[in-house]
């Protein structure tokens, strides 16, 4: 059975301007040391899936569906299971470690708080157990830092800092949210070093949340392709570059810019239209609008997921590997 | 060789500080030829966005020399200045704090040509507003409507119609794109690669984004500290890197291929970026860069001044180079054995 494994989430959010469907039917299975990653570009529920799994998400959500984690119902279970198991068992590290460390604690007092609420430890176990993680995520000299507040480190000091408090009980599950979003290219491999040396060393299953399609093929085991809420495509992570399915997918990967050849600069693919917000799920393909595959079957039913190639399902009534149409607009 | 568009000599701006001074930009000497794209690529603290400032003439430069189309504008007074504000003109990175909130799209994209008396009476001036809506991909019925109702992407566009309306011979961008997600990024730099093409302006594209230079930039010249430390064409510094930060900078770019990008070596960087209040003395790579010892004591005590390694005009400021002799590959044992099976 899969560590976590989430089936058929759903996120509605009523707000002032009425409701919005976030997140719609989506399963997830993450295993024992695997990093999964979940891709989409802003607006498409990744960050909110993963926010209410730990039920992080404010009251105005309502989430149906299942989660179980380690065979407990995470959706059900109460505020202090859910204490227990947050930041012990499964952690998250979000994008800004500026904003998501406390600037009034240290850095010993910041991670000392994780040990002992969870641990029990004592003053001085905690202090060791701190420089131990300061010392496993990568940031010399350790025991110097222990005083210093967040402002005096570099963001990828923090990013680190932050890591390490996420590791300090020793999860099973690491959740990372942008981890390297902002952070400088030198700085972001670092930190993707540091998260496949904990999986290795520790054998952290990491569920990777991104936009960023080179951190995806860096690390990732398996991908998940979200788009307006909903899995539109999910395989192992070679499959899914080599053979990408959905034409959403397909045209995301050629937007990426590379190299010019020659004279001239190849043109990139453009996704014309932008991301619905959707306040019902539509009983449609939601991409249909933006794609130039869709006809009529996708403007009036959904496209399920189905496996068309093996362990790689895709949601599209025409899923296929060939480019966009040249020149092709809504 | 006809005369830049753009040439900056020796330029240099300090910011007093409690403390001390920021050297944010220690010397930079760079130009744009007639309709070069030339991509200022750094991390932050680089000094890159400081010296399209200092251009632009949005900070004053504490030395060194801009000249704009052979017009030394370095100390220019605002009055004349005026007359070559026409000439250069900049797109911003967040297409969100750029625009005023309080006119309307038409009226942002107007200003410009308003102030430099180009609108040639009112429906002439409309008429053109339309035009270059229409010209940057923009339905021209936006332009009664305020930058928030448009999404990021349309934004930028505003900004694109603004900069180029009064048919700048430069243009600064900086970071035009990296607020974008990547399918609306696409299409912004596929308009600027086509405006480019039609109107043929110089542009400085001032980035963090090596994939981006690599499209879009013909030459290219990489800042670290607020020095250049290499320059040259894209394909010299893609296929040939020189400096070692300039190597490490190519080899951390993740690249959107799980095949290639676990069968590459990565330069890891030891340490911080060091305060630019007190830079290390000497080759201020120093302290992160993996060669340094091969060059001690001199990368302690000389600042290395870019020279032409390869004979074919792309420079290098590094010790381990000079002419005839190229900087030493730096190797990565590290990295070699971490990357996991392909």
């Amino acid at each position: 059975m899969a560590l976590l494994d989430v089936s058929n989430l759903s996120v509605r959010f009523d707000t002032d301007d009425g409701a919005v469907q976030a997140v719609d039917g989506v399963s997830l299975e993450l295993e024992q040391k695997q990093v999964l990653a979940i891709v989409g570009e802003s607006g498409c529920g990744k960050s909110v899936t993963a926010m209410s799994l730990l039920r992080l998400l404010p009251p105005s959500a309502t989430v149906t569906g299942a989660a179980s984690f380690d065979g407990r119902d995470l959706l059900a279970a109460d505020e202090s299971e859910l204490r227990a198991i947050r930041g012990r068992e499964i952690s998250f590290v979000f994008q800004e470690p500026m904003t998501s460390l406390n600037p009034a604690l240290t850095v010993q007092k910041q991670i000392g708080e994780v040990l002992r609420r969870h641990l029990d430890m004592s003053g001085d176990q905690a202090r060791e157990r701190t420089v131990e993680l300061l010392d496993l995520v990568g940031i010399p000299a350790p025991r110097r830092r222990l005083g210093e507040y967040p402002h005096q480190l570099s963001g990828g000091m923090r990013q680190r800092v932050m890591i390490a408090m996420a590791l300090a009980c020793d999860p099973k599950v690491l959740i990372a949210d942008e981890p390297t979003t902002a952070l400088d290219v030198t700085i972001q491999a670092g930190i993707l070093d540091l998260l496949r040396d904990v999986r290795e060393r520790l054998g952290t299953a990491i569920v990777l949340i991104t936009h960023n399609l080179g951190v995806v093929a860096d690390i990732a085991d398996r991908v998940v392709v979200m788009y307006a809420g909903r899995k539109v495509e999910e395989a192992e992570v070679h499959e899914l570059f080599a053979h990408p399915q959905h034409p959403y997918t397909v045209g995301l990967l050629a937007a990426i810019p590379r190299k010019a050849n020659g004279d001239g600069r190849r043109r990139l693919q453009e996704i014309p239209g932008i991301v619905p917000s959707l306040p019902e799920p539509p009983p449609r393909c939601t991409f249909a609008p933006r794609c130039p595959r869709a006809d009529e079957r996708s403007r009036s039913e959904q496209p399920p997921l189905r496996e068309v190639r093996p362990d790689h399902h895709v949601a599209c009534f025409h899923p296929g590997e060939e480019p966009w149409p040249e020149g092709w607009r809504t | 060789m006809s005369e830049a568009t753009l040439e900056v000599e020796g330029l240099r701006k300090h910011f007093p500080v409690r403390g001390g001074v920021v050297h944010a930009v220690e010397g930079v000497s760079l130009s744009v030829a007639e309709g070069e794209v030339v991509g200022l690529v750094g991390e932050s603290g680089s000094g890159k966005s400081t010296v399209g400032n200092c251009v632009l003439r949005l900070l004053e430069p504490t030395a060194g020399t801009i000249r704009l189309k052979g017009t030394d504008i370095t100390h220019l007074s605002r009055r004349a200045l005026r007359p070559l504000r026409r000439e250069m003109h900049m797109v911003f990175q967040d297409p969100y704090s750029s625009l005023n909130p309080r006119m309307t799209n038409g009226a942002i994209v107007a200003e410009p040509l308003q102030i430099h008396g180009l609108g040639d009476g009112r429906n002439g001036l409309e008429r053109r507003v339309a035009e270059l809506f229409d010209q940057v991909g923009l339905n021209p019925d936006l332009r009664h409507r305020y930058p928030h109702e448009l999404s990021g992407g349309q934004r930028q566009r505003v900004g694109l119609a603004r900069a180029l309306s009064v048919r700048p011979s430069l243009l600064i961008a900086d970071e035009p794109v990296s607020a974008l997600d990547v399918s609306v990024q696409a299409s912004i730099l596929n308009l600027l690669s086509d405006l480019q093409d039609e109107l043929g302006f110089s542009c400085l594209f001032i980035t963090h984004d090596l994939s981006i230079v690599e499209y879009f930039c013909d030459r290219v010249a990489v800042m670290y500290l607020g020095r250049i430390v290499e320059t040259g064409t894209r394909e010299q510094i893609f296929a040939r890197p020189q400096h070692p930060y300039t190597q490490s900078l190519l080899s951390a770019a993740a690249v959107p291929d799980p095949s290639v990008q676990r069968s590459r070596s990565r330069i890891v960087l030891e340490g911080d970026l060091p305060s630019p209040i007190d830079p290390p003395s000497g080759c201020a790579f120093r302290t992160r860069c993996p060669l340094a010892h091969e060059s001690l004591p001199k990368s302690e005590e000389e600042v290395p001044e870019l020279r032409d390694v390869t004979g074919d005009g792309h420079l290098v400021a590094c010790h381990l180079g000079r002419r005839g002799r190229e900087v030493p590959r730096v190797a990565d044992p590290a990295s070699a054995g971490s990357v996991p099976d392909a």
